[in-house]
């Protein structure tokens, strides 16, 4: 039951298998194969309807013949099979000569096959092409017929030489085709029968002229390319995206031979010696916006130090094909000397601004401020020079001691201006004092380096821990005053001719500063002691104005003198407290005095009592503090001179014929002169004079006439000397004159202006004889004191040589 | 029970393992058939069919039996599939077809 069931649904698909065979229009399969198999259905059919009618206990009609119909069965499946296989051989076969054929004729190579005896077999399109013929019409043709002849005898020699050592060679050769001159490229290989012999060759050859020739443009313009590159001055650097240098030029190679080689690392690595990208990249920035950048870059050195400086620039490097980044370009300049110029040039700048505001800075100076001046200049100098201590040392006691005035001291640096106070260079520092008193710049870059003879200097600097030192003198005038210097004590510095310069207008800059310093001090010094003496003096001083005399300042003396505050006075003229009979004689003497700086004036001056006093008054004129002339008086009371004076007159003291002191007067006035000179050091001057020929006159002109030439003798000796020296007759026709406060070098000028005087009155019309003085001069000294009469009996016995003289004459 | 083998069943047998034979050594080159998996197994089982028909003369003839009819009406099917997809069924890839003269 259940096999029948089982064979109608085998015959079912039997059925429905034989439907498709017949009815599908697919063309899977060869005819030939769909019959073979329609057969295999068709006894599946014979064998399940059998088997069905058998199972249903029927008699199938095909029974007898079924038992052999299936026993073909197997036979049928292996057609069936075997169809298949013959008909997959014969489709490759002509699937593979169909592909052959469209690879040959498609293929631009010229190909051919030639026999053993090197005649062509077959060629493809583009070979028959070339001369012009169809393929079919190129077979048996040799090289002989289709090249010149030496190209076929050599075309002939390759053929041979494959064909009898069986490998296969690639031939780069000149070729005539259709007449034009072609370089190809051939590859000729045996063709070897199934039983391994050679049976002719095929070859493959292709027209590369056009290749060669780009090639060799492509060489052309890469050596021309590298020759560029090779010779830009400035560097090249191309980098991928990972900032990997992919290739340098030369000049970049040079630059950084410390770091070869450079293609294949990291651009960072190589260039900085960083182990990550810098912060500042313009290449990275190029990567990220794809736009050109440009930075300035420090160049690195062997030992990572900034070696110079570099110009960068950076620009995309495109895929032409895709337009993709596929890299950068950097274009690095070498600015180092342009960066040093330029620093040069603002560090000079920056020197001149420096000179100038410290230079200019002393000028407004006054002289409590140049001591502060010079610590800020030295500090403003030394954080521009970099050093470690400036300083200046100031020489005093003419060199012999030096100390140090005024230092600055970088932080951390150990200031020693303490403990360089009252150095005795001469001492300590002999051959650096050597060097400044040649007026020569004392440059040290290494103490360590001074010669023997510094031996002091060597040990002196290195308690300072001083390793490199710079000193200028400090020159005024020609004298040396000091030195600036600077001092490197953390390490060895070796200063340029800029520090030098610097150094060198600072010291010319201080030296002066200082030294209107020290005139000043000097200055106030001396202001100082004239004032005590002004302040102090007995004698009265004042300065008056030269017009009205009016009283500018007064001493204290005036006071104490006359009674008078310094602020009653002030303000008013002299004229109105002196005598009114002696004023027109004060202001005539007085300014024959100023004018010529000698003489004074002797008048009476009422005091704040009411009472006048005699004053002898001396003046001259001076510049006040604001440059104006005005008029210095000295004052001094001679009242009890005068009365004196007066009370020698009274006692008969003068001589009644010529009004002089007679011989008694003159020796008390002039042993009180004596005294005074002793008291004061001042010196003075015997005249002791005779007049000539007094006998001639008395004898021949009368008496009267010889009085006559004594009294004109008196007047011209009162005319030639100053009032307040003292005149006498000693004798009958002698005098002696007492010249006060005379020096021995004025003799001469007084003896000549005694002669003016005698030569004027000689020249008077009508005169009767010549009169004529026999003089001789003998002078005081309080240094070498003597009595009057030692001295009167000198001038005597020189008077007397003196007319000798005449007389001889 | 072996009134039940015929020779013939036998001579068909041994026809059929010389394909079998055949179709093994070329099975790559016949791997090109269409649906070759399908076809191959209809001839599998029809094999089996005839081996299940042979040994049902020696042993268990109802159940061998009835498994050879299962066999034969597998084969059936087998081959009824292969004939739609080469005949009737669009290809799936190009490589499937095999172009008739």
């Amino acid at each position: 039951m259940w096999s029948g069931v089982i064979d109608a649904a085998g015959l079912l698909a039997a059925l429905m298998a034989l439907g498709f065979l017949l009815a599908g229009r697919r063309r899977a399969v060869r005819t030939d194969v769909r019959a073979l198999f329609a057969s295999l259905v068709l006894i599946m059919i014979f064998r399940n309807l059998d088997d069905m009618v058998e199972c249903f206990g029927g008699v199938s009609a095909l029974d007898p013949i079924e038992g052999y119909i299936e026993t073909l069965s197997p036979v049928l499946w292996f057609f069936f099979f075997y169809a298949f296989l013959q008909g997959s051989v014969q489709r490759e076969l002509a699937e593979s000569e169909e592909r052959n054929r469209i690879l040959l004729e498609s293929l631009p190579q010229r190909i051919f096959f030639k026999d053993s005896s090197s005649a062509f077999v077959s060629v493809n399109e583009p070979f028959a092409r070339d001369f012009s013929l169809q393929p079919e019409q190129l077979r048996g043709k040799t090289d002989w017929d289709l090249f010149p002849r030496e190209l076929a005898r050599k075309y002939r020699g390759d053929d041979r030489r494959v064909m009898d050592t069986g490998k296969p060679e690639t031939l780069i050769e000149k070729n005539v085709a259709g007449g034009v001159e072609r370089t190809v490229e051939v590859v000729k290989a045996p063709v070897v029968s199934d039983e391994g012999d050679v049976i002719g060759l095929f070859g493959i050859f292709t027209d590369v002229t056009e290749r060669l020739r780009a090639e060799q443009e492509l060489r052309d313009r890469e050596r021309f390319l590298n020759s560029i590159f090779a010779s830009i001055q400035d560097g090249l650097s191309i980098l991928d995206t990972d900032l990997n240098i992919v290739r340098v030029n030369p000049t970049l190679e040079q630059w950084y031979a410390h770091s070869l080689p450079l293609a294949g690392r990291k651009c960072y690595e190589a260039y900085h010696g960083r182990d990550r990208p810098c912060d500042v990249c313009p290449s990275r920035e190029t990567l990220e916006t794809g736009k050109a950048a440009f930075a300035v870059v420090p160049k690195s050195g062997p030992g990572g130090e900034v070696a110079g400086w570099l110009d960068l620039y950076t620009f995309p490097r495109m895929d032409p094909a895709t337009g993709q980044l596929e890299g950068v370009i950097e274009y690095v300049r070498d600015i180092t000397a342009r960066k040093q110029a330029e620093d040069a040039l603002q560090r000079r700048s920056e020197l001149e601004r420096l000179i100038t505001s410290i230079s200019t800075g002393f000028i407004d100076l006054s002289h409590d401020e140049i001591d502060e001046g010079v610590n800020k200049a030295l500090r403003t100098v030394g954080e521009f020079a970099g050093v470690d201590r400036t300083y200046v040392f100031q020489f005093r006691e003419h060199t012999a001691l030096a100390d140090n005035t005024h230092e600055w001291c970088a932080p951390g640096v150990t200031a020693q201006i303490q403990n360089l106070k009252g150095v005795s260079f001469a001492d300590e520092l002999p051959w650096v004092l050597g060097t400044l008193r040649n007026h020569e710049v004392l440059h040290i870059p290494r103490v360590a380096d001074l010669p023997p003879e510094a031996e002091s200097e060597r040990a002196h600097f290195g308690r300072q821990d001083i390793q490199s030192l710079l000193a200028v003198p400090m020159i005024y005038e020609g004298t040396l005053m000091g030195l600036v210097g600077f001092d490197s004590v953390r390490s060895e510095k070796k200063w340029d001719e800029d520090a030098i310069v610097l150094l060198r207008i600072m010291s010319a800059v201080f030296s002066s500063a200082l030294q209107r310093k020290r005139s000043e001090e000097a200055q106030r010094a001396s202001e100082e002691r004239y004032r005590l003496v002004f302040e102090n003096a007995t004698d009265m001083i004042s300065l008056h104005s030269l017009d009205d005399l009016r009283y500018l300042y007064v001493n204290p003396a005036i006071r104490g003198n006359l009674g008078y505050t310094e602020e009653e006075l002030v303000g008013t003229t002299a004229f109105r407290w002196v005598h009114p009979d002696d004023r027109d004689v004060l202001r005539a003497r007085l300014s024959e005095a100023m004018a010529t700086g000698q003489g004074s004036v002797e008048f009476r001056y009422r005091q704040k009592s009411g009472a006048y006093v005699w004053l002898e008054a001396t003046g001259r004129t001076v510049l006040d503090e604001r440059g104006e002339r005005v008029a210095l008086l000295i004052s001094r009371d001679i009242t009890d001179r005068v009365l004196r004076r007066e009370e020698l007159r009274a006692l008969s003291l003068a001589d009644p014929l010529t009004h002089l002191n007679n011989r008694r007067g003159f020796f008390h006035l002039a042993e009180q002169q004596l005294k005074v000179s002793n008291r004061t050091r001042s010196t003075m001057l015997l005249f002791f004079t005779d007049v000539d020929n007094m006998k001639w006159i008395n004898d021949n002109l009368g008496h009267k006439e010889g009085d006559l030439a004594l009294i004109e003798t008196g007047n011209v000796l009162k005319e030639a000397f100053r009032e307040s020296d003292i005149v006498g007759r000693v004798g009958g026709d002698e005098f002696a004159v007492l010249a006060l406060q005379a020096k021995r070098e004025e003799s001469n000028e007084i003896l000549a202006r005694l002669q003016r005087r005698l030569d004027a009155r000689n020249a008077q019309p009508d005169r009767r004889y010549r009169l004529s003085l026999s003089v001789g001069i003998a002078c005081y000294e309080p240094e070498e004191p003597l009595p009057l009469e030692e001295l009167m009996a000198r001038a005597d016995a020189l008077m007397y040589e003196n007319k000798r003289a005449k007389r001889s004459n | 029970m072996l009134d039940r083998l015929e020779e013939r069943d036998v001579l068909m047998l041994m026809f059929a393992l010389g394909v079998m034979a055949f179709t093994l050594a070329r099975r790559r080159r016949l791997a090109q058939v269409p649906a070759w998996g399908v076809i191959w197994a209809s001839f599998w089982v029809v094999l089996g069919g005839w081996t299940l028909t042979v040994l049902e003369g020696f042993l268990w003839p109802n159940v061998l039996s009835l498994l050879s009819h299962l066999c034969y009406a597998a084969s059936s099917v087998l081959a009824a599939v292969w004939c739609w997809l080469a005949f009737v069924a669009k290809p799936n890839e190009d490589r499937d077809v095999v172009r008739g003269d």
